[in-house]
């Protein structure tokens, strides 16, 4: 049989195994409803129909432009709430601050990134309204006249970037958390998997019949293919509920998100399967492998706090290195790429990195496996599996 | 030994010399010199045995012989330190070695698959397309007797009805070699006539060379062709069931009396009495003359050459070893 066909089998087995556990089915549901709810809160959270705008006033003619934007703002359920600042600089840290969203007064008017786009739209055409009305008044134009060459001009606001970049910062905690979920649950089936198929012999009547690196394969891919799908399953439930209520002004980066978040769940689950699948080779019972998976989880747990703390500052230089460490990238990148701090060069490298890093790691862990995958007895200590993998068996 | 009479086992521990004697059509497994060791202990000492085409080959010895090292030797989960396996005529390549249909001693099943999926994986991780799976499985879990758990899951079942999944997942491929390790322990007397009744069918039918290990020697003499007893990893005794016995029964005669007094004693040269009614002749004795001193001292019940079961070829071959 070719090795592909083996594998093919091995994959299609877990898949329809996995799919069969009710564990598996519980642990699906609760996250979609989970991701749905949290969806579902901040659309009620976001306001009752009537975007909210905290605006500062650092200088005349403020108070008059918040005045005429509320004026327009109410047809479009706009609603402006003005705070006086003292000068432009004063408001423009307070954005940065995220304490406004928006400063108008002398000169141009400053917004926030993630301001709602209606609303900017709406200070903008106030603002322009408010210095033609005022300059062609000033001219002696008559009020008609005024009023049409108002309707054709406005005067675009400065965008002021605010610390956590454009909003992201909910996207990215989620995109984070359910990553290492599904990357916790996954590698946890693969290592007690391959345990149980230990434990139960099963794998000396499958090895009678396949090689151990096709069965490692089809293994890892089954349950990751399984995992990737539950993961779509819950982009989708998070992304449709939000667009169904229509209430969330889902950041620009979203979507750029999902997609990184699945292709680093595929290249991290590559990383964290084989790893997790050695992990369970080197035990017997399914009592030992907390031993052997126990550095594996750590590996998991660094990757998760490092991309906590790049959400913190995602231009640290934890950040970029928790970008280029292969064991970290799977949750580092999704993470800094929702906040918007993600430099291409640096996504580009850490792909490349991740791949090199897959590719030596599906290689090692084969021979590995194949090593370790008939020994029986308590759990193998890392000096046993070197030598075992070092006499090539 | 006679190169026309059909002698698929080796009576003596000696290395073959020659060529295996084929029996009926078919390929024969042929076991020679293997030898492994752990560390410092040797598992296996220049074992050798041939199980013929359709034979049934009952492996016995103690435990900690080498019986399952040898089996999983032959199966390719273990590699030997020296000797080979030989298939057909040939050493054994690993396209042959899928073709084993083998039972592993402490048994290998997903335990929370369907039974009917888990023998259509095995079915097809050995090269069956899904629909001849499919088939393959209805036909064994009928010929098995369990065709009404199909749906269970392996871990609802019986330990006895697991058993006959587990000997229906090394079945369901049609192998052309079985090595069954410890298939009857466990087994309640119905399952043990079950499964030995597929054995003996698979056998007859298809030719099929069987190999079993077990430690119920009177199942073994009741239904093996031919017999090895193994002991520290080394061959003791090995050959049909009947040229076992003749071998060791040639000077031994049954001699059952009514009369005399329980230690009586024919008085002969040449003949040990070993038990109440067992003597044991040197080449000068003639039993003749036995008989005739039994019929002078009583009523003679039964006389003959006494044929030692299993059991006993058993506990002699290794006690003397000892």
């Amino acid at each position: 049989m070719s090795s592909s066909r083996a594998s093919f089998l091995a994959a299609r087995r877990e898949i329809r195994e996995r799919l069969r556990s009710r564990a598996y089915r519980v642990s699906t549901v609760i996250q979609v409803i989970a991701v749905a709810a949290v969806a579902v809160v901040i659309s009620l959270t976001g306001g009752d129909g009537t975007t909210k705008v905290e605006v500062g006033v650092f200088a005349p003619p403020g108070n008059e432009v918040v005045d005429l934007a509320n004026r327009a703002g109410a047809t479009v359920d706009v609603e402006f709430d003005a705070r006086s600042f003292d000068g432009r600089e004063a408001a423009r840290s307070a954005i940065v601050k995220g304490d406004i969203e928006a400063a108008v007064g002398r000169g141009p008017t400053l917004a926030a990134g993630d301001i709602p786009e209606d609303a900017l739209a709406v200070l903008d055409r106030a603002r322009s309204t408010w210095d033609l009305d005022r300059s062609l008044a000033t001219a002696g134009l008559p009020r008609s006249e005024i009023q049409s060459i108002v309707a054709t001009q406005s005067s675009p606001a400065e965008r002021v970037e605010t610390e956590s970049g454009d909003g992201g910062g909910g996207i990215a905690f989620i995109a984070t958390l359910f990553l290492y979920l599904a990357l916790i649950f996954c590698g946890y089936a693969v290592s007690s998997g391959v345990v149980e198929e230990k434990s139960t012999r099963v794998v000396e009547l499958i090895i009678n019949a396949i090689t151990p690196k096709d069965l490692l394969a089809g293994k890892v891919i089954g349950i990751g293919l399984v995992g990737l799908a539950q993961l779509l399953l819950i982009v989708i439930a998070g992304v449709g509920t939000a667009l169904v209520l229509g209430e969330v002004n889902l950041p620009a980066s979203t979507a750029e998100t999902a997609a990184l978040s699945l292709l680093y769940f595929i290249l991290g689950f590559a990383l964290y399967g084989c790893a997790f699948a050695v992990a369970g080779a080197m035990v017997s019972r399914q009592e030992d492998s907390q031993t052997t998976t126990g550095p594996v989880m750590i590996l998991l747990v660094g990757a998760y706090i490092f991309s906590i703390s790049a959400l913190g500052d995602a231009d640290s230089g934890l950040a970029v290195f928790g970008t280029l460490f292969p064991p970290f990238a799977p949750l580092v990148v999704p993470a800094r790429a929702a906040a918007g701090a993600l430099p291409p060069e640096q996504l580009v490298l850490s792909v490349i990195l991740m791949v090199i890093a897959c590719a030596l790691l599906i290689r090692l862990a084969g021979r590995v496996y194949e090593s370790a995958v008939l020994r029986m007895g308590s759990p193998m200590t890392i000096r046993q599996l070197v030598a075992l993998v070092g006499a090539g068996r | 030994m006679t190169a026309d009479v059909p002698q698929p086992g080796l009576s003596t521990p000696d290395p073959p010399t020659s060529a295996p004697v084929r029996v009926g059509a078919g390929p024969t497994l042929e076991v020679r010199e293997i030898s492994k060791r752990y560390g410092d202990t040797v598992a296996l000492d220049r074992l050798s045995m041939t199980v013929g085409p359709g034979q049934i080959f009952g492996f016995v010895g103690p435990n900690g012989a080498g019986k399952t090292t040898a089996m999983r030797i032959i199966t390719g989960l273990l590699e030997a330190d020296s000797g080979e396996i030989r298939w057909a005529d040939s050493p054994i390549d690993p396209g042959q070695r899928r073709q084993i249909g083998y039972m592993p001693e402490e048994r290998g099943l997903y335990p929370k698959m369907r039974v009917d999926h888990q023998l259509q994986y095995f079915g097809e991780l050995h090269g069956l397309d899904p629909a001849t799976a499919r088939d393959q499985t209805a036909i064994w879990l009928d010929r098995l007797g369990v065709a009404d758990r199909a749906l269970d899951n392996v871990e609802d079942l019986s330990l006895g009805n697991q058993q006959r999944i587990q000997l229906a997942a090394s079945l369901v491929f049609e192998p052309e070699l079985m090595i069954l390790d410890e298939p009857f322990s466990g087994l309640d007397p119905i399952g043990v006539d079950a499964l030995s009744g597929v054995l003996a069918e698979i056998s007859r039918e298809r030719g099929v060379p069987v190999l079993f290990s077990s430690h119920q020697l009177d199942l073994v003499e009741r239904i093996c062709d031919a017999v090895a007893i193994i002991k520290e990893g080394r061959l003791i005794a090995s050959g049909t069931v009947e040229e076992l016995e003749e071998e060791r029964s040639q000077n031994v005669w049954f001699l059952h009396l009514d009369g005399p007094e329980p230690d009586w004693d024919p008085g002969l040269d040449g003949v040990d009495r070993i038990d109440r009614w067992l003597f044991e002749l040197d080449e000068s004795a003639d039993p003749q003359e036995l008989l005739t001193r039994g019929q002078s001292a009583g009523d003679v019940v039964e006389f003959g050459r006494h044929r030692p079961r299993l059991t006993e070829l058993f506990r002699d071959t290794i006690g003397e070893e000892r």
